[in-house]
């Protein structure tokens, strides 16, 4: 490989088979990374505590292993974690001041998983505090800056790993998804998210924010990086209550299988008439569609419940259930939470009783509407995103309930969704496809998504403005 | 033509009609969850609060605890995805259930 821009932008499959050739070593490209991060993360802000040496002790191990013939399909890959998922010896501070100097003692199960693979932690990737409020100026940290254009943000909460990944500064990240934090990012920052089956990535170890909704997942700047990531970490965990025991599918197996004969329900209501979207959204969508229906898929357009609807029984829920997760320290130290999140969770102290039950009734309704649409289509599609990436705004005090989340709804059916570019708007952001399936049918979900992906060219371009000095 | 999978929703109500709290009875909700606030912090509570209790009275009431996942706990799987998994006729006959406990409430 030639220059550092190059690497910069090498995926997992191809680092991978440059490195079987022996034509790439893991050093080289860690090194090269950890060049283009120290030069242009001050720009962006992707990371909260980078990990290098720790990254070349890995990467060395990497080599050894391909110079020993034991390599795995992660092996040798760059990677990094959103800093909600807990490190052994490395700062975990879920972005907020209550958990500044938190150096966990274990590794959080899916981080045992990747580094048993071979993976090379670059670093802990920037959030909004503990995966919910922000983006925050009164923390410790600054939130990150979206590569693709100076002075916007990258999305929430998954925002340092899709900034990162845009950026060039890493091939692959995980990020954590309760209504919509990995989708979200990936959308507004050109890249791939994806968001499995809820109970197919273990949590233990992963901060909570919503125990009912949390799932963490792979990013990355295609399909099927994305893919070989989410091999690496799904896997059932005894013991974390909300894990799904029953074997992992193989999610690159199927990749190249096509989509004709798969029945896609198109929900255009949710990004072109619940709300108002950005212009250059539904003609994306549409022509993203008709790209799958020239290659033999069957679309027909659906109607589902509006996502207001959606969005009040998961708020409620969630809000709930994240106060409860950190009510010791709404107890006792509330001023040192951020105000965005304080504006956002601290309301959760006063969620009766029953309005929690009549969410949670609610949500089982929302659940049925879904699985009786997933019963007749393999695939539902809709926007990943209605609008681009937002503007900072330093003054921006008021974010009790931001619009409805079109992400949301398939965290209230535990779905697996995945958002992935599919264009860009006439400013010059990225656009992006949503699509879902039905529980444990990540796979079907993934080869639908590889086979748009390999029918355009979005994920080549990259982002020079917000990168510039 | 667009196919709907909205489940009609007739014979539930919900509560969008009531007033917002006051700040007054926010601090006494505020005190009976045992919170200890800063003035600064108490009004940011009162600011921030009446949009997420609009957000809650929009959430239909009147519906069965079956409805409730906990009451449809699956020994084989968990109960999330037995919601997910859940098809027209498992909806029709939770329905019929629903109708037999109200109509003892």
């Amino acid at each position: 490989m030639s220059s550092d821009e190059d690497l910069a932008y090498l995926g997992v499959a191809q680092a991978q088979a440059l490195f079987r050739a022996r034509k790439l070593s893991p050093v080289e490209l860690v090194e090269a990374l950890i060049r283009r991060t120290e030069a242009l993360d001050p720009l962006i802000h992707a990371f909260v505590t980078t990990t290098p040496e720790l990254a070349l002790v890995r990467a060395r191990e990497a080599e050894q292993r391909f110079m020993r013939g034991d390599a795995d399909a992660f092996t040798g890959i760059p990677y990094g974690l959103k800093d909600i998922i807990e490190t052994a010896g490395v700062l975990t501070t879920g972005q907020s001041r209550i958990l500044e100097h938190h150096v966990p003692q274990h590794d959080a199960e899916l981080e045992r998983r990747i580094k048993a693979a071979g993976g090379v932690l670059l670093g802990k990737l920037t959030t909004y505090e503990l995966a919910h409020g922000g983006p925050s100026w009164d923390l410790p940290w600054p939130p990150a800056m979206n590569p693709w254009k100076k002075g916007r943000l990258p999305g929430n909460t998954s925002s340092g790993a899709g900034a990162a990944l845009a950026a060039g500064f890493l091939p692959a990240a995980i990020g954590s998804d309760t209504g919509g934090s990995i989708r979200m990012p990936a959308a507004i920052c050109g890249v791939v998210g994806v968001k499995p089956t809820f109970g197919t990535v273990s949590r233990r170890g992963v901060l909570p924010n919503t125990p009912s909704f949390d799932i963490c997942g792979p990013m990355a700047r295609s399909v099927e990086d994305a893919a070989l990531l989410l091999n690496v970490i799904a896997e059932h965990d005894p013991l974390d209550h909300g894990s799904a025991d029953r074997p992992a599918a193989d999610c690159t197996a199927t990749l190249r299988d096509g989509v004709r004969g798969l029945r896609i329900g198109w929900i255009r209501h949710w990004y072109d008439g619940d709300r108002r979207c950005h212009p250059d959204v539904p003609p994306a969508i549409e022509a993203a569609l008709a790209i799958l229906a020239e290659q033999g898929a069957v679309v027909e357009e659906v109607e589902l419940s509006s996502l207001l609807t959606y969005q009040d029984c998961k708020t409620t829920i969630s809000i709930a259930e994240m106060y409860t997760a950190y009510e010791h320290e709404f107890r006792t130290r509330p001023q040192d939470f951020g105000m965005m999140f304080r504006n956002k969770v601290l309301s959760g102290s006063l969620i009766s009783a029953e309005d929690y039950v009549q969410a949670t009734r609610q949500r089982l309704w929302l659940a049925q509407e879904l699985a009786r649409a997933f019963a007749d289509f393999d695939v539902l599609a809709t926007a990943g995103w209605m609008t681009v990436a937002d503007p900072v705004d330093l003054n921006a005090t008021e974010s009790f309930l931001r619009p409805p989340n079109i992400t949301t709804p398939f965290n209230i059916g535990g779905q697996p969704a995945m958002c992935l570019p599919c264009g860009f708007s006439g400013e010059g952001l990225p656009l992006s496809l949503q699509l879902a399936a039905r529980p444990h049918e990540d796979k079907t979900m993934l080869r639908t998504a590889f086979a748009y992906e390999s029918a355009v060219d979005w994920r080549h371009r990259r982002p020079l403005e917000g990168l510039a000095a | 033509m667009t196919i709907s999978y909205v489940i009609p929703r007739s014979d539930t109500t919900d509560l969008a009609h009531l007033p917002a709290s006051t700040p007054d009875e926010i601090r006494r909700m505020a005190a009976t969850a045992g919170l200890v606030l800063p003035e600064r912090l108490m009004l940011e509570l009162i600011e921030s609060f009446p949009a997420f209790q609009a957000m809650t009275r929009r959430l239909p009431r009147q519906r069965s605890f079956f409805d409730e996942g906990a009451h449809r706990y699956d020994i084989d799987h968990t109960t999330k995805f037995a919601a997910a998994r859940a098809r027209v006729p498992d909806l029709a006959l939770k329905e019929e259930r629903s109708m037999a406990f109200n109509s003892l409430l």
